[in-house]
């Protein structure tokens, strides 16, 4: 249908359009129809981007992975002053330049609506330019062919996406923003350092044509590109920045950094992956790996069921996503190591499914978030509540994309993880040590979904359920369709997902026809279902029970007030999240690390039982107690002494000049 | 014919649930030297619930009135898809598909217990959550076990396949594998030493506390879904335990209807006798309990390995 | 087995029992003849001597499960409300309230001297009145405290008496 030149017209244009709109609303000030058009352009652009990497993605036949035969799209060949191919497309790319586009398309039409009402604490101009450097950035790294143009676009985006985190130029946001920086920064210096070493210092080389990881120097070059993207990522101990920065940003920021940048970090991993290692990375680096991101998976997924404040408690559930999506690449290069193509095939095909899931459920929710604290003005679940009653379609969207993002059926998610499961069950007997690790990495997948149902479980309950918790959450006024029009649509594409799954692998991946899917049916290693058959059972089984429940009970309810067992309830008597979450709190101490300080004075001087008592409780988190301070006071430390060249005797420095002049000279000669 | 086989199947198991709590808790009376009620209460109980009016918070929403349909047709589901008097073959779901509706019922029981802005409602959903999210890594590691040894995915598949072998002599460290489910169907059917269903204590309570708000229909829903599920859960399980004579798998229709009425005599039986012998533990030392079903269930799944 | 069978218990004289209100047939009678029902009891200010009988009611001798009652926690599940004692004016709200919040058809039973008289405290400060003052009342079962024998007889008379000959 589409030519491959029309493709790549679109793609470009998906990649100048932001860009136009940037410059455009630089000139707005906060002038709400600058905001709209900007909004309209960023629109167009993305839903041009979103068309032309569906149209490379659908309308042609790739194989499941990247191969030397693989048609590449060369975008390159319209500017000139670039050598061939620096800019291309294909499988790996197409899809994710798909996330992202469709990310922006929902994220830019919701901030039509959303920033006019917060016009009062962000500058406009400001988010416009960094917003559209942001997505160029992200659009750039993802059809970047050589490494030196990746880490170009790479550090775009990270800049831009500093001046988002400080937009509300609040301490807090100032403090969130110089943590995110020094994170990213130090992911940056690990790539090109990692490029440098794997590329063996020709960074403008081709992707494909990069030597294969041989020597030291280059297994070397990749631990540092994987921790590089576990950095932007989130993968613990890298995670600390992620629940500061996501939640300062404005939310149609958030929903794009955590939505769209965490894939692009995604994106970089699977490139290095498939071209640097061609996967087949060292055992040791594999299990390494394997630990780390199983680690964060069950730690994001635990501070997000113990976290009360809504959008940390998004972020952190963000940081779970990432290590189960950053597992399940661990997964697919753990199979090829082990021999196993089938396998690995399979959870690739799982990884890309989550992927795109996550945007669609994470950007959803932080958009409907960002819609919620508008009106609610705090973001303190603690002190939400009622608001079911208040805003029915709102809320039952909000639960349709806590179910995407608990991995409950029908959700896409649901279908990702399966896939995943049963491949690593099915995997289990090949042998003692690999079913001892597989059968440990499937363990510790199903305590982190878990903890992800608790947490989405928490969330939804502490901000709609039960009574008002606070005068701003009883007095809430109504909320738009318009507002939270592109939530909903992202929820119902997530939930679509899930159900119509065969039929969207069937276009993607055609080759794996009777392999992974077949008719409307899932497969893997010889087990199938079908999701729509799931999702027709259940709407039949609610039915047959509405059904039965009409014909034998006809009497209206009565409504009464809730029984308070004699005594009248406030809304301070009930269960808030904090509350909700004790059990995990108390259970996993080890890891909450939850201080609680009850302070006793007593005030009368007769008699000393009569005390006044006052309770902090604080939680801190195991990598600022046990990883960062330690770290800090270390270099603290060592500076400190290094500090003392600095003597300001000349003859010293003398003296090290010329000690550095004879070390050169021997080394040189 | 197995679409007919499964209906029947599902219709049976449906029917025969209150049945079910009604034996254990006539079986429990007598371990406790009372009379007890007739086996068909809960029957005569719902059919009551069913005429009462409903009386309904005002704090609560449309996730109150919804969650009941979503628990009892998750319940349904679930029913439909683990055989327990036929073992029928093609109809079957998938067990990791089994645990996540169990979850999702949950969740929305969770939900419905929360919106009633009663202080009790919110305690049992907390446990209720943690309880939940706290079976999920054992009962994935048992479907794990079971999937290893016979290679198949599905509830009725997996019987089918025990069947054919004497499990203690070809599988002995399945023995684990099943100790560890018999905690977990104990916690997801609600009864001790998880939970005790017989409370009238709030602070003890944790499936109970949820549904203090609900009444009339409402309640008969959510009570007859919990029988479902337990019922369901713990037939499968001696179905797995004892995997002979079947209805459907080759058996005679004569024996498979005495064994079926013995499994479902024993199971009931071997709960009211636990019931009576325990005590409800302690919700904070709960991880222990589920410490050791996860470890009984690594166990059996590292076991298979080896031999 | 301690516990008699159930007929020995439904034979016996009905002397001494009241039951008041023509439509406590028809609520039985939606109830299904009251044969799985489920008692919310409430304690309106007594002193606990008629709590001490209901408890015991649920032990081996007595057994009141046999008949299929049994005592529930909430009163939204509830279908009989067993109330004691004079209602003090602290718990008048909580009566009230809880005979709100039960779901009709309910059936109201005062059990104990205090709740249907008011007791020694009729007439005092602190007391509202006896339990028909506060929420209607189905049923009566006189005694300071009645026994357990005499709290099932009269349970059973209140669900029984659409069908009992005797007591037209």
């Amino acid at each position: 249908m589409l030519s491959q030149n029309a493709i790549a017209y679109l793609i470009i244009i998906a990649l100048g359009l932001p860009l136009v709109a940037g410059i455009f609303g630089l000139f707005g000030k906060n002038s709400k129809a600058f905001n709209t058009a900007v909004g309209i352009m960023n629109m167009l652009g993305a839903a041009l981007g979103a068309c032309g990497a569906g149209a490379f993605l659908f309308l042609q036949d790739r194989g499941l992975f990247l191969s030397s035969s693989a048609p590449l799209l060369d975008l390159a060949r319209f500017f000139p002053f670039l050598p061939s191919h620096a800019l291309s497309v294909d499988m790996l790319s197409a899809y994710f330049l798909l996330i992202v586009n469709v990310g922006f398309f929902l994220v830019s039409w919701f901030s039509i609506f959303y920033l006019p009402r917060e016009s009062d604490r962000y500058r406009f101009p400001w988010l416009h330019i960094a917003t559209a450097l942001f997505v160029f950035g992200m659009q750039l790294t993802v059809v970047s062919g050589t490494p030196l143009i990746f880490l170009f676009a790479w550090e775009i985006m990270s800049f831009a996406a500093y001046f988002l985190v400080i937009a509300d130029r609040s301490a807090e946001s100032v403090k969130a923003g110089f943590s995110y920086a020094i994170m990213t920064q130090l992911g940056a210096a690990c790539l090109i350092a990692g490029f440098a070493l794997v590329s063996r210092g020709n960074m403008n080389a081709l992707f494909l044509e990069l030597p294969p990881v041989a020597g030291a120097a280059a297994v070397a070059g990749l631990i540092l590109l994987i921790i590089g993207f576990a950095a932007k990522a989130g993968i613990f101990p890298f995670h600390e920045w992620l629940p500061a920065a996501h939640p300062q940003a404005p939310s149609s920021s958030s929903a794009l950094m955590s939505g769209v940048m965490l894939k692009v970090a995604l994106y970089g991993l699977l490139r290095v992956f498939e071209t640097v290692a061609h996967f087949t990375l060292p055992l040791p680096v594999i299990f390494g790996f394997l630990a780390l991101t199983l680690f964060t998976a069950f730690y994001g997924a635990l501070m997000a069921a113990v976290e009360s404040d809504l959008k940390r408690a998004l972020a952190w559930s963000s940081v779970e996503n990432m290590g189960i999506m950053f597992s399940m690449a661990g997964m697919v290069a753990l199979f090829f190591a082990l021999g196993g193509n089938g396998a690995a095939g399979a959870v690739w095909i799982a990884l890309l499914v989550f992927a795109f899931c996550h945007m669609l459920f994470k950007s959803g929710l932080f958009m409907a978030s960002g819609a919620l604290i508008s009106e609610t003005h705090t973001r303190d679940l603690d002190l939400m509540g009622g608001l079911a009653k208040k805003w029915p379609v709102f809320s039952g969207m909000f639960l349709a994309l806590c179910l995407c993002a608990a991995a409950l059926p029908p959700a896409g998610t649901f279908y990702s993880e399966w896939i995943f499961m049963t491949t690593v069950a099915s995997s289990i007997g090949a042998g003692a040590i690999i079913g001892l690790i597989l059968t440990i990495v499937i363990s510790v997948f199903a305590l982190a979904a878990g903890l992800a149902a608790f947490a989405m479980v928490k969330i939804f309950a502490g901000a709609f359920l039960a009574k008002p918790r606070s005068d701003h959450a009883a007095h809430v006024g109504g909320l738009p369709l318009a507002l939270y029009a592109s939530p909903a649509v992202a929820g119902v594409l997530c939930v679509a997902l899930g159900i119509f799954l065969p039929y969207f692998l069937r276009g993607v991946f055609p080759s794996a026809e009777g392999v992974m899917f077949s008719g409307s049916a899932l497969m893997v290693g010889g087990t199938s279902f079908s999701p729509l058959t799931v999702v027709l059972s259940l709407m039949a089984a609610v039915a047959g029970v509405w059904i039965l429940r009409s014909v034998f009970v006809s009497r209206r309810p009565r409504t009464t007030d809730t029984w308070d067992c004699g005594a009248p309830l406030t809304s301070r008597m009930e269960y808030t999240a904090t509350a909700f979450a004790a059990p995990p709190r108390f259970f996993f101490h080890i890891f909450t690390l939850p201080l609680k300080k009850i302070i006793s004075q007593p005030v009368s001087a007769d008699n000393r039982w009569i005390v006044q008592k006052k309770l902090e409780h604080e939680s801190r988190t195991i990598a600022e107690a046990f990883i960062y301070r330690p770290v800090a006071r270390a270099i603290d430390g060592i500076a400190g002494r290094v500090k003392r060249l600095q003597s300001g005797v000349v003859q010293f420095y003398l003296a090290l000049i010329f000690v550095a002049l004879v070390v050169t000279l021997i080394v040189a000669l | 014919m197995n679409m007919l086989i499964s209906t029947v199947s599902t219709v049976l198991m449906l029917a025969l649930a209150p049945l079910f709590i009604g034996c254990v808790r006539k079986f429990k009376a007598w371990l406790g030297n009372r009379r007890g009620a007739p086996v068909i209460t809960p029957y005569r109980s719902l059919a009551t619930l069913l005429r009462k009016e409903m009386t309904i918070s005002e704090h609560a929403s449309w996730v109150f009135r919804a969650a009941p349909y979503v628990v009892l047709s998750v319940a349904v589901l679930v029913a439909i898809f683990v055989p327990t008097v036929f073992a029928s073959g093609s109809a079957t779901g998938n067990l990791f598909l089994v645990s996540a509706l169990l979850m999702v019922g949950a969740g929305a029981l969770v939900m419905g217990g929360m919106d009633a802005a009663s202080a009790f409602g919110g305690m049992g959903s907390s446990r209720e959550m943690t309880i939940a999210m706290l079976t999920e890594p054992c009962l994935i590691v048992v479907i794990a076990a079971l999937g290893s040894v016979t290679g198949l995915w599905n509830a009725g598949g997996v019987v089918q396949t025990l069947a054919s072998a004497p499990w203690w002599f070809v599988h002995p460290f399945l023995v684990f594998t099943f100790a560890a489910f018999a905690m977990i169907v104990l916690a997801e059917g609600a009864r001790y030493p998880v939970d005790n269903p017989t409370t009238h204590l709030e602070l003890t309570m944790v499936h109970e506390a949820m549904v203090l708000e609900y009444s009339g229909p409402y309640l008969a829903m959510l009570e007859y879904a919990s029988m479902l599920k337990f019922a369901v859960l713990a037939l499968w399980a001696a179905n797995l335990v004892v995997p002979y004579g079947i209805l459907g798998a080759g058996a005679p229709l004569l024996s498979g209807v005495v064994v079926f009425v013995a499994k479902f005599i024993v199971v009931a039986f071997l709960t009211a006798l636990l019931e009576s012998m325990v005590a409800k533990m302690r919700f904070y030392r709960l991880q222990e309990y589920f410490t050791t079903a996860y470890l009984l269930a690594f166990f059996g799944l590292i076991l298979s390995l080896i031999f | 087995m301690i516990t008699e069978s159930p007929s020995k218990i439904r034979d016996f004289n009905l002397e001494n029992f009241e039951t008041i209100g023509g439509n406590i047939k028809k609520l039985v009678d939606e109830l299904y003849g009251g044969r799985a029902l489920r008692i919310r009891h409430i304690d309106a200010g007594s002193t606990n001597a008629e709590e001490l009988e209901l408890t015991a009611l649920g032990n081996p001798y007595y057994d009141i499960e046999r008949f299929g009652l049994s005592f529930t926690a909430s009163p939204r599940h509830a279908d009989i409300l067993t109330v004691s004692g004079p209602v003090t004016r602290n718990m008048e709200r909580a009566l009230k309230t809880a005979y709100e919040m039960t779901p009709s058809p309910k059936i109201v039973v005062a059990v104990g001297d205090a709740a249907i008289t008011g007791g020694i405290w009729n007439g005092s400060y602190a007391v509202v009145g006896p339990v028909e003052a506060v929420v209607p009342v189905d049923a009566k079962i006189p005694g300071d405290p009645p026994s357990p024998t005499a709290i099932m007889k009269g349970l059973l008379t209140a669900l029984e008496a659409s069908k009992d000959k005797k007591h037209a």
